[in-house]
């Protein structure tokens, strides 16, 4: 199953530091690349969804939780 | 023993070299965003060259400065600067022929890393590892490649004290190669155009040599901590971050490693450029002078200029737009001295601190008296307006003859 983590990210760039999603994706810059996955912060708004296994989507979720310090529960 | 009015401030260059070490000021916010940055990659064995750099420039600085020195002597040199710079104190006192178990409560990173990010899982204070190895290498004339050196406790990760352990044993950080003489680009430099330049920079040129270590060994000023960082030192960790970064993923790497450190360049220009000019020093000295906000970012560069950071300028300013120059910027001519040349532009922290300037000068009421001084109003405050965007359009690392970044909204 796919999950769209736009929406994480969005919520993380609402509520973390100003470039959360570079350092959200510095964090497992070896598991995006796996999935030919290549996006900054910059160029988060050049994408309508970015499409995950749910597997890594969990990973992505506790990762941005950990650095944002909330709970993403939209 | 040490005194920093001997080291005569370079105003040709606007550069500062103690020991044959280029010597430049950061703050807390830089450092610790900048360690926090590398240790986020944490699939990259960061620590050793988290203390390699330090190790290395350590090493080559009190070679120099301990020349003639006895063993006594130059633990008090070491020691000295330690405190002066502003990473706080140390006791060398117990330091021997088989290395050293050393005690302290005084540290800059462990402390601010707690001031800014609460506690840490993992010791914080790799500088002061290096640092250690390198007096031990010198003071004891013992090989880095022959060191064992590591923090066993930090204050940061809620330890009554740091602790660190020096012997000699299977070297734990990276080795580099001799690094060449700091060279130069001697070009006409673009002046600030700005009539009072010369006034401000001249009320301000020998006030660097104020800023020293407390009896703390800290360096509380503007709001924030400042450091005397060699250039060499805290510049190879940004490269040799990028240069990992390049080998896990490419030209993707690069980019994204340079947003992150143009990040923590921004938060240093924004928090210590802002606390700069709400200062008394500022108030009396500087304000009298300032009808417009391009003055102020005028202002703010003649004084920096004293700093030992190059000497910055800009080809144009207005608040849609800039072009900012830096003559001889700390980070590349590290970069020439320690890797030659580059065939990108090198200098993160110039143009992260730009940028900082930018927002803080047109984006926050500053010239009015406001200032954000909390983490939290720094974040809402990028969050609500739209942000600066930088360029690094030249370098002398690349061949140019000077740094150039443009900075638009």
């Amino acid at each position: 199953m796919q999950k769209d983590i736009k929406p994480l990210f969005v919520w993380a760039i609402e509520n973390g530091d100003s470039k959360i999603i570079d350092r959200i994706i510095m964090k497992l810059i070896p598991e995006f690349l796996k999935r030919d996955i290549k996006i900054t912060q910059d160029s988060l708004s050049l994408n309508d969804a970015i499409y995950v296994d749910s597997d890594f989507f969990e990973v992505v979720k506790s990762t941005t939780e950990k650095l944002v310090n909330k709970t993403f529960d939209i | 023993m040490f005194n920093i009015d001997d080291y005569k401030f370079d105003e040709k260059h606007n550069y500062l070299e103690i020991g044959g070490e280029a010597m430049i000021f950061h703050c807390h916010h830089y450092i610790t965003n900048l360690q926090r940055t590398i240790l986020d990659a944490d699939y990259l064995d960061s620590s050793r060259f988290l203390i390699g750099s330090a190790a290395d420039s350590l090493h080559y600085q009190l070679t120099n400065l301990c020349e003639g020195l006895n063993e006594k002597e130059s633990k008090i040199m070491a020691q000295d600067i330690y405190k002066c710079f502003g990473y706080g104190l140390i006791d060398l006192t117990q330091m021997d022929q088989d290395g050293v178990v050393l005690q302290t409560t005084k540290s800059f990173f462990s402390k601010t890393w707690e001031m800014k990010f609460g506690k840490s899982q993992t010791p914080v204070d790799y500088y002061t590892a290096g640092f250690l190895a390198a007096a031990y290498a010198v003071i004891y004339n013992k090989e880095l490649k022959d060191i064992y050196a590591i923090q066993t406790s930090c204050m940061a990760c809620g330890d009554e004290v740091n602790s660190f352990e020096v012997k000699l044993g299977e070297c734990n950080f990276d080795i580099y190669p001799k690094k060449e003489p700091t060279v130069f680009k001697e070009v006409e430099k673009l002046p600030l155009n700005w009539e009072h330049e010369q006034k401000i920079y001249d009320t301000f040129l020998g006030a660097q040599a104020t800023l020293v270590g407390n009896e703390e060994g800290y360096i509380p000023a503007f709001g924030v901590y400042l450091v005397r960082n060699q250039s060499d030192y805290v510049n190879r960790l940004q490269f040799e971050f990028v240069r990992q970064m390049s080998e896990v993923a490419g030209e993707y790497g690069i980019t994204l490693a340079g947003e992150l450190l143009m990040e923590a360049g921004h938060a240093c220009g924004f928090f210590t450029y802002g606390g700069i000019m709400t200062s008394p020093e500022w108030e009396g000295a500087v304000k009298p002078y300032l009808k417009t906000k391009e003055d102020w970012i005028k202002a703010l560069a003649a004084l920096v200029n004293t700093m030992g950071w190059g000497y910055h300028t800009a080809s144009q300013l207005s608040k849609e737009k800039a072009i900012f120059r830096n003559y001889n910027d700390f980070e590349d001519l590290s970069y020439l001295r320690m890797y030659g040349k580059n065939d990108y532009p090198v200098h993160w922290a110039n143009s992260g601190g730009f940028t900082g300037l930018m927002q803080l000068i047109y984006n926050t009421d500053l010239v009015n008296g406001e200032r954000i001084e909390t983490e939290e109003g720094f974040r809402s405050m990028r969050r609500s307006k739209v942000g600066y965007k930088t360029k690094m359009t030249k370098g002398i690392s690349c061949g140019d003859d000077f740094l150039e970044v443009e900075i638009w909204l």
